[in-house]
């Protein structure tokens, strides 16, 4: 019987700061056999940790066809444990569960294959590996993508370095910062100054699209509305949510919202769920 | 069978497994380690605490690691416990956990390994004021119910001896016991199918969090989560990792507590479960929506524990019809 508590060794084999409090760490799992056998769909969630410290649910943010050689993820120094993983050094060891949860939707089968991806604050981190699955997958060249991201300070906007590459493969990019002090761009994608729904204006966006998106919890009701008002249809807008965790399969109810439990049948859920479970956002 | 003869079969239990039963002592009757036989209770009345605890502890180590080693007990090993004397509605909430945790190793390894032997001595005297879910008569609620051995008390105190595993034979045929009935376990859902007030209650609870109800019982709860302690069917859990001596580590599985204030608590201190109102909805909400839907199973076995522990005195049934006239 597979303990679904029992975690597999990881090794960090590269770490690369990615905002003033965030890094993203490349692993590698100590058994190459293990290694070769892993498979995750974007857009699920492993649980990461330090032995002695307790895990944490994480994204798994590199692009899923590179699952076999390495997995990657963002942490973002928000308490106890992220804290340890951010001062964690190369060659340190973690412990690895996952991946949990449903992903993405497959690109392959949207009903819009446009696609738009929005990310509020440290929801850059998820989104990324998706993007990083687009630009792999060359699914830029067929179909239009969008990324817009939205921070509070233009410090903690992760993955600055990796925006011009974004850009290079065609990905349009749109940035807002809350508290903007000056003027500037970020691969040539001039800031706006205000919160993430500014960016959502009629004439920028290919309206004809899926929405993929994830932010923090105050983040999602406007930016449905605003897309709902833009003739988005519900169906074609999906969220990843986060809760406390700490099995990730279902059993120990920390992230139980009415009928669903957002590690086992989330993280990623659509407009549509919202019908028969408001309290989901 | 005379109770002389039980006493050799709890006796003949007592040699393989660490036995644990309801005692009475003073005015309580606790599920406690039984030395000496002669102090269980066979009442088959409810007791105070539950059983839970000889399957779920409310800590226990899952693994450990020694200077990042790992130490993966070996569970074939997990020294059995005997639940003796469990009662009917106690059995029904062991069968949602079997259902809970079936493919959780570390709860089958105490199932597998630990007998369970039930009691029954016909329906409470309070049977009607207590009925939440429909309690049949023992002999159609023995194909329902996990056991390995039940006996029956009838009024003039002689036992009835059914047997519902194999272990259960065996341990029975060990103790001299031949006269027995076997019952082949058919599943916690009944022929008729699921519980009708189960599902009557589902999309009421599912549907009922802008009852005032709820704000009625939250300005008297006291978040203190003593009925989630006292429930047989309560079993969330948090995961955390311990250290102990000698670069020791223990991944450890503890007794979570929805009435806790972090039970729900993010980075940053977003508390999706926050308000006492929320917490006492998403309590009722698992037992009577969640778990029927997932297990199409109640999430409530109607034992009045948390009732009985609670200090504002909050009474589960009647806070359920309540909501049920509220929709009427
Ligand atoms: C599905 C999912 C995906 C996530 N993806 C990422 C990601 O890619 N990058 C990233 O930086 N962060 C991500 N997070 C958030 C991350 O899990 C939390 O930031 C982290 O658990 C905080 O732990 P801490 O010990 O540093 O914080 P503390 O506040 O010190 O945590 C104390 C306790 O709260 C618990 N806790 C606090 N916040 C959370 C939380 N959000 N989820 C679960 N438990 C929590 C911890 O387990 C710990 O026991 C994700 C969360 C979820 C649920
Ligand atoms: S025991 Fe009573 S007061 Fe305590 S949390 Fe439960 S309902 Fe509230
Ligand atoms: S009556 Fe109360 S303590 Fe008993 S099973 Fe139902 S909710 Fe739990
Ligand atoms: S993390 Fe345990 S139920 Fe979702």
């Amino acid at each position: 019987m597979i303990d679904p508590y029992l975690p597999q060794r990881v090794k960090i084999v590269k770490i690369k700061a990615v905002a003033d409090d965030a890094a993203l760490f490349t692993l590698q799992f100590e058994d190459s056999k293990v290694q070769k056998k892993y498979a995750f769909i974007q857009g699920q969630f492993a649980m990461v940790g330090i032995i002695g410290a307790g895990e944490c649910a994480l994204d798994i943010c590199s692009p899923s066809d590179k699952s076999s050689k390495y997995m990657q993820v963002t942490v973002k120094q928000v308490g106890f444990l992220t804290k340890k993983l951010v001062d964690s050094k190369v060659g340190d060891i973690l412990t690895f569960r996952g991946p949990f949860g449903n992903g993405w939707p497959n690109l392959n089968k949207l009903a819009k294959p446009n696609i738009i991806l929005i990310a509020g604050g440290s929801g850059v981190a998820p989104i990324r590996g998706e993007i990083e699955h687009i630009i792999s997958s060359k699914y830029f060249k067929e179909n239009t993508v969008q990324v817009l991201c939205g921070s509070n300070e233009i410090e903690y906007l992760m993955y600055q370095d990796e925006m011009a590459n974004w850009v290079n493969n065609d990905i349009r990019l749109g940035i807002s910062v809350d508290r903007l002090k000056r003027a500037t761009a970020v691969a040539n994608a001039k800031v706006v100054k205000g919160v993430i729904t500014q960016l959502l204006n009629g004439d920028n966006i290919d309206k004809d699209s899926t929405v993929f998106m994830v932010g923090p919890p105050a983040m999602y009701k406007p930016v449905i509305k605003k897309l709902q008002e833009l003739g988005f249809a519900d169906e074609d807008i999906y969220f990843s949510l986060e809760r406390r965790m700490y099995c990730g399969i279902g059993v120990c109810q920390h992230c139980a919202v009415n009928d669903v439990y957002i590690c086992k049948d989330g993280p990623v859920f659509n407009v549509n769920d919202l019908i028969n479970n408001p309290d989901l956002i | 069978m005379l109770k002389n003869e039980i006493d050799k079969l709890a006796i003949y239990i007592a040699k393989q497994y660490d036995i644990y039963a309801p005692v009475l002592s003073k005015d309580e009757l606790i599920v406690k380690g039984v030395n000496n036989i002669d102090n269980i209770d066979y009442s088959s009345r409810i007791p105070d605490n539950t059983f839970k605890q000889l399957f779920l502890p409310d800590q226990e180590e899952l693994f450990s690691w020694k200077k990042d080693k790992l130490i993966k007990p070996d569970l074939s090993k997990v020294k059995g416990k005997a639940a003796y004397g469990m009662n009917v509605l106690d059995l029904k909430a062991l069968g949602l956990f079997d259902l809970v945790f079936t493919n959780d190793p570390y709860y089958l390894a105490k199932r597998e390994n630990g007998l369970v032997v039930g009691i029954s001595s016909g329906a409470p005297a309070d049977y009607e004021e207590y009925k939440i879910f429909s309690m049949d008569k023992v002999e159609n609620v023995l194909e329902h119910i996990p056991f390995d051995i039940f006996l029956e008390k009838n009024k003039e105190g002689e036992f009835k001896v059914y047997s519902g595993s194999a272990k259960g034979r065996k341990v029975l045929r060990g103790a001299g016991i031949d006269v027995f009935e076997n019952i082949q376990f058919a599943g916690l859902i009944q022929e008729e199918g699921p519980d009708q007030r189960m599902l009557k209650l589902m999309p009421i609870v599912k549907g009922s969090e802008d009852n005032p109800v709820w704000d009625e019982i939250a300005k008297i709860c006291t978040a203190c989560g003593k009925c989630s302690t006292a429930c047989p069917t309560c079993f969330c859990f948090d995961l955390l990792d311990e250290a102990g001596a000698d670069n020791t580590v223990s991944k450890k599985r503890v007794w979570g507590n929805c009435f806790y204030p972090e039970f729900s608590q993010v980075a940053g201190g977003k508390k999706f479960v926050d308000t006492v109102k929320q917490k006492l909805f998403f309590w009722y909400e698992h037992k009577f929506s969640r778990t029927p839907a997932e297990y199409k199973v109640p999430g409530c076995v109607s034992c009045m524990r948390c009732f009985k522990v609670c200090p504002v005195g909050i009474n589960i049934i009647e806070v359920l019809n309540k909501l049920e006239k509220k929709n009427d």
